[in-house]
């Protein structure tokens, strides 16, 4: 029994986005993350010169993020305290984590740098997705070994029915290496139950995994 | 609303290895806190760390494994045991979940993998979660929190939603992080560590100490003396790094914690206070904007450090223990009122009878996440 509906998803994944099902973005395959992130940046005309400070992982983020944007109507219902923020990953900060401590592996050369150990922390990509879209909402950030639709789904559920919550963007945000991914999706709680499903699928656990095996 | 009761919990800490033998160790003023020497730095560092001898004694006292674990899986297998010997129950069933909440676990063995059967895969949080959860077999997968400082509070604020939502009946949520040169080095970076022990609210606050602990409480859906009546979090959507200047983030959440329980004056507030200069200026801000400026409120860092993941299951255990006793413990290193807006920080011991508190926490990223606790 699900309340709840799934409004639209973007994949991001082998240089190439995807939104509701559609590429709406790709860059050659040869292409580093790097440039590929700025080709996207470009291709979002996001003018937020910021973006260049961050690491992958958030960077991977903010683009899923401006992919859903895309979707009419969706800015509207972001931007409020009652839209919750709910993403995962496998490999937490690892990039930003091997970075920062290769900065103090041998004492001669001791120089960590406070502009990277601040990303050494998951959420922090939370946090700039909270800055850029103005979103004040519920924040969760988790782990776990792969991407796992059953958690998120419990998770988004729990907290509609316990919170004033009733939009979420949910995801995995995974950057390791050369093994970088990202799903992120908005579930929308049906407050009237004779409320029409319209074109939108149910937020189930199938669902879900459909959005990511897509 | 069902009622969610906190059964028990364990701390693992420079000052004891129970709950009770924390509190206790407060109530005498104790800290935790002394300086070391770290190769990477020219002068001391004061923190809150560990005794390894007595730590192997209790694990090897306590644990039955022939596997290998590292320095922080030992902490966290001691505090489940400990809680699982005083309330035994059936935790293995799949109504049992076990949530981990941590800002770096095994981050040790990226720098220096000093174990002989550990892989370098158990850096990843995931990893780490499975081999707790293979030791204990419980059914679930962990669920693992990671948010900055406020992974903690998050942590249990969780645990109360999804036995709420009848997801589960029993959820044990350990808090954990132990002290490398990866977090000093980091801080220290940020000219955020101070080389004396940390003096939350004052005016002379100059920065924070890190500390070690594992932490756990086990709630459940049975009544209990102590009950979760509510909690939430919110985001500044400000700085990554730095606290908001006009405490947005915190105060949203303590009003929508509030929101179902305006009639509820807290008796207390177990405060984030890290001492530093931004972040105890927001809090402030915070509590003023919630008219809770006269709340008798303390900051455990002088006590314990800031043990980051650790810390809000921490803060919260030993704010229950201070309900249990009728007991509010001072806000050690506190002297001379240092915030604009001027909070009334615990200076002295005191017996009171206590029946609700508050506890907050704040964190990078901009997180914000609150609880309010009662006692029946």
């Amino acid at each position: 029994m699900t309340n709840s509906i799934l409004h639209s998803a973007c994949t991001i994944r082998e240089n190439k986005i995807t939104l509701n099902g559609e590429a709406i973005f790709e860059s050659d395959l040869t292409k580093t993350f790097s440039e590929f992130a700025k080709e996207a940046y470009h291709y979002f005309d996001l003018n937020y010169p910021k973006f260049f400070k961050m690491d992958n992982l958030s960077k991977l983020g903010m683009l899923s993020i401006e992919g859903i944007l895309l979707t009419q109507g969706v800015r509207n219902i972001i931007n409020s305290d009652k839209c919750a923020l709910i993403l995962s990953n496998h490999s937490s900060s690892i990039e930003s984590d091997k970075i920062h401590a290769k900065s103090i592996s041998n004492l001669v050369n001791f120089f960590p740098s406070p502009s990277v150990f601040v990303y050494t922390l998951p959420n922090i990509v939370l946090g700039e997705i909270a800055i850029k879209n103005k979103m004040q909402g519920e924040n969760l950030f988790l782990l776990s070994e792969k991407f796992e639709a059953k958690q998120l789904f419990i998770s988004t559920e729990t907290l509609f029915e316990t919170s004033s919550t009733n939009t979420a963007i949910c995801g995995w945000i995974e950057f390791d290496g050369n093994k970088w991914e990202s799903l992120v999706y908005i579930t929308q709680k049906i407050e009237d139950p004779n409320q029409k499903n319209g074109n939108f699928m149910p937020h189930t656990i199938q669902e879900i995994n459909k959005l990511y095996n897509a | 609303m069902n009622s969610i009761g906190i059964i028990g919990s364990n701390i693992i800490s420079p000052l004891g290895n129970s709950s009770e033998a924390n509190f206790e160790a407060l109530v005498k003023g104790k800290s935790g806190l002394s300086s070391f020497s770290f190769p990477f730095s020219d002068s001391p560092i004061c923190a809150s760390l560990l005794d390894q001898s007595l730590l192997e004694i209790e694990f090897s006292s306590r644990i039955k494994s022939t596997k290998e674990f590292t320095r922080l899986e030992k902490t966290v297998l001691l505090s489940i045991q400990n809680i699982l010997n005083k309330h035994p129950f059936d935790h293995k069933n799949k109504n049992t979940l076990l949530i981990l909440a941590t800002t770096k676990g095994n981050i040790d063995l990226l720098e220096k993998n000093n174990y002989t059967n550990i892989p370098m895969e158990r850096v990843y949080l995931s990893a780490f979660a499975e081999t707790i959860r293979n030791h204990f077999d419980f059914h679930h997968p962990c669920m693992v929190v990671s948010n900055a400082c406020v992974s903690g509070v998050m942590a249990i604020l969780w645990a109360q939603r999804l036995i709420s939502n009848k997801e589960y009946s029993n959820v044990i949520v350990v808090g954990t992080d132990l002290i490398s040169p990866f977090t000093l080095s980091g801080f220290k970076s940020f000219n955020a560590l101070s080389p004396e022990p940390c003096r939350p609210f004052d005016k002379n606050r100059i920065g924070i100490n890190l500390g070690e602990a594992t932490a756990s409480i086990l709630i459940s859906n049975k009544e209990s003396e102590i009950k979760i009546l509510a909690g939430s979090s919110a985001n500044d959507a400000n700085h990554i790094s730095g606290p908001s200047r006009t405490a947005e983030g915190l105060f949203m959440s303590i009003n929508k914690t509030f929101e179902q329980h305006k009639n509820i004056q807290p008796d207390f507030i177990s405060a984030h206070g890290t001492a530093t200069e931004f972040n105890d200026e927001m809090e402030s801000i915070g509590f003023s904007k919630a008219e809770f400026q006269k709340i008798p409120t303390h900051s455990l860092k002088g006590y314990y450090g800031h043990t980051l993941g650790a810390a809000g299951v921490l803060e919260t255990i030993i704010a229950i223990e201070s309900l249990k006793n009728n007991i509010l413990i001072p806000s050690r290193g506190f002297e001379i009122p240092g915030t604009s807006k001027e909070l009334n920080i615990i200076t002295k011991l005191e017996k009171k009878t206590l029946s609700t508190f508050l506890k907050t926490s704040s964190g990078f990223g901009g997180s914000n996440a609150t609880l309010l606790i009662e006692k029946n």
